[in-house]
């Protein structure tokens, strides 16, 4: 996960929705980079430095995987999302699943492959 | 000034740092303006001067901005009367303010009255009584309050034995310390948050040694009082006693002061002290006779380094003083706001800045525009970091006398979406 800002120099916390990230670097005063946990929930991302804190303006979403999921050269190309009925989803249109289209802007961070299934041959990506 | 001039209603001075003095407006009462500023003036980062007047206006006072050439405007007259701001507790929207107004983090500017209110006034004269039900601010406060760290507001006042109170941005009030004989009595001067957190103050009369000759206290923000320093005008009377000004910490840590009696048995006329945060006082200056004397006002640093002050005399029906005491401190730079983020502009104070080549907060470079040689303005960096400001000019680096928080911001982050 990168977060831009700025004072970012001093970051002593970053926090998922209230939920500490597993560790953080700060790259440079407008950059830092953390490692989403496990625990994460939906909700705003947040920065503490010694001169107070930021809160993101955007909410950050955390989808359980369920059902099949589409993972070819490593790279997660299309899933289902278990909260929303066990419906087949794709990330930026949630009428519908497109298979083999490539997601952007999403981190898979859990993969447990007793709760859904891998395409072809690729494995999931950690 | 609160008296003198032309209809003997006070002044408006201004002094250079030599002690040439101008009068750019002389208190008339007229044209609902107020008279009797009975104390000074605070400055604003729109660069007016906001302060009160005791009496004058439609009634009971008035709260006015001043430019420093002298054109000036009342804000809110006060008048006075019971329900008048707050129908819903009766309370008046005060009255006969002693202090100025200082400026609160938030923009807004806030005060208290001599008779028991508190307000927030912007600086285009828009005025918020705190009625809230639960504001009890004591009647009798004489000097301005303090925004301390966490945002509330600390005054003294002078009923009974006196107080320390503070009151919310919001008006949520509280007597956090009453005064018992043996503490101290009478708190005329205001209290000041020192960097250990704790607030200092003086009691002009009151004490442990039943001389009645005044304390140096010390406060947590919860109001846990701790004996700090009594004066003892029946054994020690050359330290000093009485003392009605509150208490400066200067860029050393150590806070100054003065009292408006003892020092020459003779002439009584006060003394300047310093005491450490471990409680070592130590005499600075005994004003003799011919001497400003008796000073009541508590003092400023000025950004040369030197702390300033006013007193009475050479004698007390003289008009006032105003004298200097150099104390070995560096010049060092003024914010005018302690916080802010990336692209927010701050204002500093200082002098020498017209070779200015750096300004960084903390470890961050930052854009600047020097406006004159005591003045410059400059933008939070994105690099800027918690800490001091500092100013390079052609004659050193200056530090800032308190710490600038830089407040980080959240721009974007990527991705926005997690799956497990």
């Amino acid at each position: 996960m990168i977060i831009n800002g700025t004072g970012l120099t001093q970051t002593t916390k970053v926090t998922f929705g209230g939920v500490n990230a597993t560790t953080f670097t700060v790259n440079s005063a407008t950059k830092v980079t953390a490692t989403v946990p496990t625990g994460a929930v939906d909700g705003k991302i947040a920065i503490t430095t010694p001169g107070g804190s930021a809160t993101s303006a955007e909410t950050f979403t955390v989808h359980r995987l369920a059902g099949r999921c589409v993972v070819s050269n490593g790279k997660l190309t299309g899933y289902c999302i278990g909260e929303l009925g066990g419906i087949c989803h794709e990330a930026y249109d949630p009428t519908h699943c497109v298979q083999g289209q490539s997601v952007p802007n999403v981190v898979l961070f859990q993969c447990n492959p007793s709760t859904f299934t891998i395409d072809g041959s690729s494995s999931c990506v950690p | 000034m609160p008296k003198g001039g032309t209809f003997n209603f006070g002044t408006f001075f201004k002094a250079t740092t030599g002690g040439i003095v101008s009068v750019p407006y002389t208190f008339d009462g007229n044209n609902g303006n107020g008279r009797v500023p009975r104390s000074g003036v605070t400055l604003g980062t729109d660069g007016y001067l906001y302060g009160a007047t005791l009496s004058g206006g439609q009634a009971a006072g008035t709260i006015f901005k001043i430019a420093p050439a002298g054109t000036i405007s009342t804000l809110y007259s006060f008048t006075g009367q019971n329900g008048a701001a707050c129908p819903s507790t009766g309370k008046p929207d005060g009255g006969s303010p002693y202090p100025p107004p200082i400026r609160g983090k938030d923009g807004f500017y806030y005060g208290v009255t001599s008779i028991g209110t508190a307000y927030r006034i912007t600086s285009s004269g828009t005025f918020i009584p705190l009625c809230s039900p639960s504001v009890l601010i004591p009647f009798g406060a004489l000097s301005p309050v303090v925004q301390a760290i966490d945002g509330n507001f600390y005054g003294t006042s002078t009923s009974g034995n006196g107080t320390v109170f503070r009151f919310s941005p919001s008006g949520v009030a509280k007597i956090i310390h009453s005064f018992i004989f043996s503490e101290g009595s009478s708190p005329v001067g205001p209290v000041v948050q020192g960097s250990d957190g704790n607030l200092y103050g003086t009691t002009a009369t009151g004490g442990p040694l039943g001389s009645a000759s005044g304390t140096i206290f010390k406060s947590s923000l919860s109001g846990m009082l701790t004996p700090f320093h009594a004066f003892d005008r029946n054994n020690k009377k050359i330290e000093g006693y009485g003392p009605k000004a509150g208490l400066l910490e200067a860029t050393d840590g150590n806070l100054y002061g003065s009292t408006q009696f003892g020092g020459d048995p003779v002439c009584n006329c006060g003394v300047l002290f310093k005491i450490t945060k471990s409680g070592v006082y130590t005499v600075l200056h005994t004003f003799h006779s011919g001497e400003p004397s008796q000073p009541e006002a508590t003092q400023i640093q000025h950004t040369n380094g030197k702390i300033y002050g006013l007193a009475n005399g050479p004698h007390y029906s003289d008009g006032g003083s105003l004298y200097s005491l150099a104390v070995g401190l560096k010049p060092f730079v003024k914010l005018m706001t302690l916080s802010g983020k990336s692209g927010q502009t701050v204002q500093i104070l200082g002098q020498g800045f017209s070779g200015t080549t750096a300004v960084k907060f903390g470890t961050g470079s930052a854009n600047f525009t020097v406006v004159s040689d005591t003045y410059l303005i400059a933008l939070v960096p994105a690099t800027g970091t918690t800490g001091l400001v500092t100013v390079t000019t052609s004659s050193g680096t200056l530090a800032s006398n308190k710490t600038f928080k830089v407040i980080p911001t959240i721009t974007s982050f990527s991705p926005t979406i997690a799956l497990k």
